[in-house]
């Protein structure tokens, strides 16, 4: 399964992809994050062009460094601009080991330079649970094909 | 099935903790010296709440609250989460899911023992996930099933 079939697979959940400008300031940030219920946002450009991240890491981290300064600060200013990306095509289980290596829990999906979604870690815990869940209730079906006499063990 | 002790046998059960008067400040240059995303709030060897990244971006941040005035104690989640050691992981996605939460304190007998936070349960559960797979292959082969592999 790749990143492109998992958030075709999520439009059960209704997503609505949320970003935010550069020159925004960073206080809007936190206040489209709250609203939507988000944990990051993708930073674009005005061609809708993945530019960096800003997460609640960011703010904590960067933020309170000069305590009341971060009302001024824009989204330039604290987002992460090395982000790291998944491609549609690329497989999920690479999209979950770079949010582990990465120490992130959000990885945009980008076409190119232009932003197609984002997955967060939650979305893939939920997704790949069930995934598993049914493929092993399926295998479990199977009869064992070499018979040894006696033996029916269930799991 | 995997429980929440084996994930706390893989990545130890050291918390970080403060104590409810601690100022967001100092619990901030915490979360940042230690690198985590959530600290346990603890008097008397009582767990008495969870303040998190969400919870200073939600409550302090974005209500022009400032850090060194405000106490831990006034901003935490009292309403806890937690599980227990013999709790399958299947429960904690769960809960991770269904109340959008990140940390799971592990409570023994009310005591703190440890706490898995949402990349410990995706670990478990891919780790877990290719171990059973791995076997049922191998049993759906012709082979015995068993925690080793083929036999």
């Amino acid at each position: 399964m790749n990143v492109s079939e998992m958030l075709k697979a999520m439009r059960f959940k209704p997503q609505v992809l949320v970003t935010v400008k550069p020159d925004e300031l960073s206080s809007a940030a936190i206040q489209k994050m709250a609203d939507y219920n988000k944990g990051a946002l993708p930073v674009c450009n005005d061609d809708g062009e993945l530019i960096g991240i800003v997460t609640e890491r960011d703010i904590l981290r960067k933020c309170f460094a000069r305590e009341g300064s971060f009302k001024n600060k824009t989204v330039n200013d604290i987002m992460t601009k090395k982000v790291a990306i998944a491609r549609p095509d690329d497989e999920l289980d690479y999209a979950i080991k770079t949010m582990k290596k990465e120490k992130i829990r959000h990885l945009p999906v980008a076409d190119g330079k232009k932003i197609v979604g984002i997955l967060s870690m939650r979305d893939i815990l939920g997704f790949q649970y069930e995934e598993t869940r049914t493929r092993i209730r399926y295998m479990q079906m199977f009869p064992r094909r070499a018979a040894l006499g006696g033996v029916a063990t269930s799991l | 099935m995997l429980t929440v002790s084996d994930l706390l046998s893989r990545k130890g059960n050291n918390t970080v903790s403060v104590h409810p008067d601690f100022t967001v400040y100092q619990a901030l240059r915490m979360m940042a010296d230690y690198d985590v995303g959530a600290l346990l709030v603890i008097e008397n060897e009582k767990l008495l709440g969870i303040f998190s990244e969400r919870d200073y971006a939600r409550k302090v941040a974005l209500k022009g609250q400032r850090e060194n005035n405000t106490l831990v104690g006034s901003v935490m989640v009292k309403e806890l989460t937690s599980v227990a050691p013999e709790d399958k992981v299947e429960y904690c996605m769960k809960l991770i899911t269904e109340r959008r939460i990140r940390h799971l304190p592990v409570l023994k007998n009310d005591r703190l023992v440890g706490v898995i936070s949402i990349g410990d349960v995706v670990k478990g559960i891919i780790d877990q996930q290719q171990a059973t797979i791995n076997d049922l292959e191998s049993y759906i082969a012709g082979g015995y099933l068993s925690r080793d592999g083929l036999q």
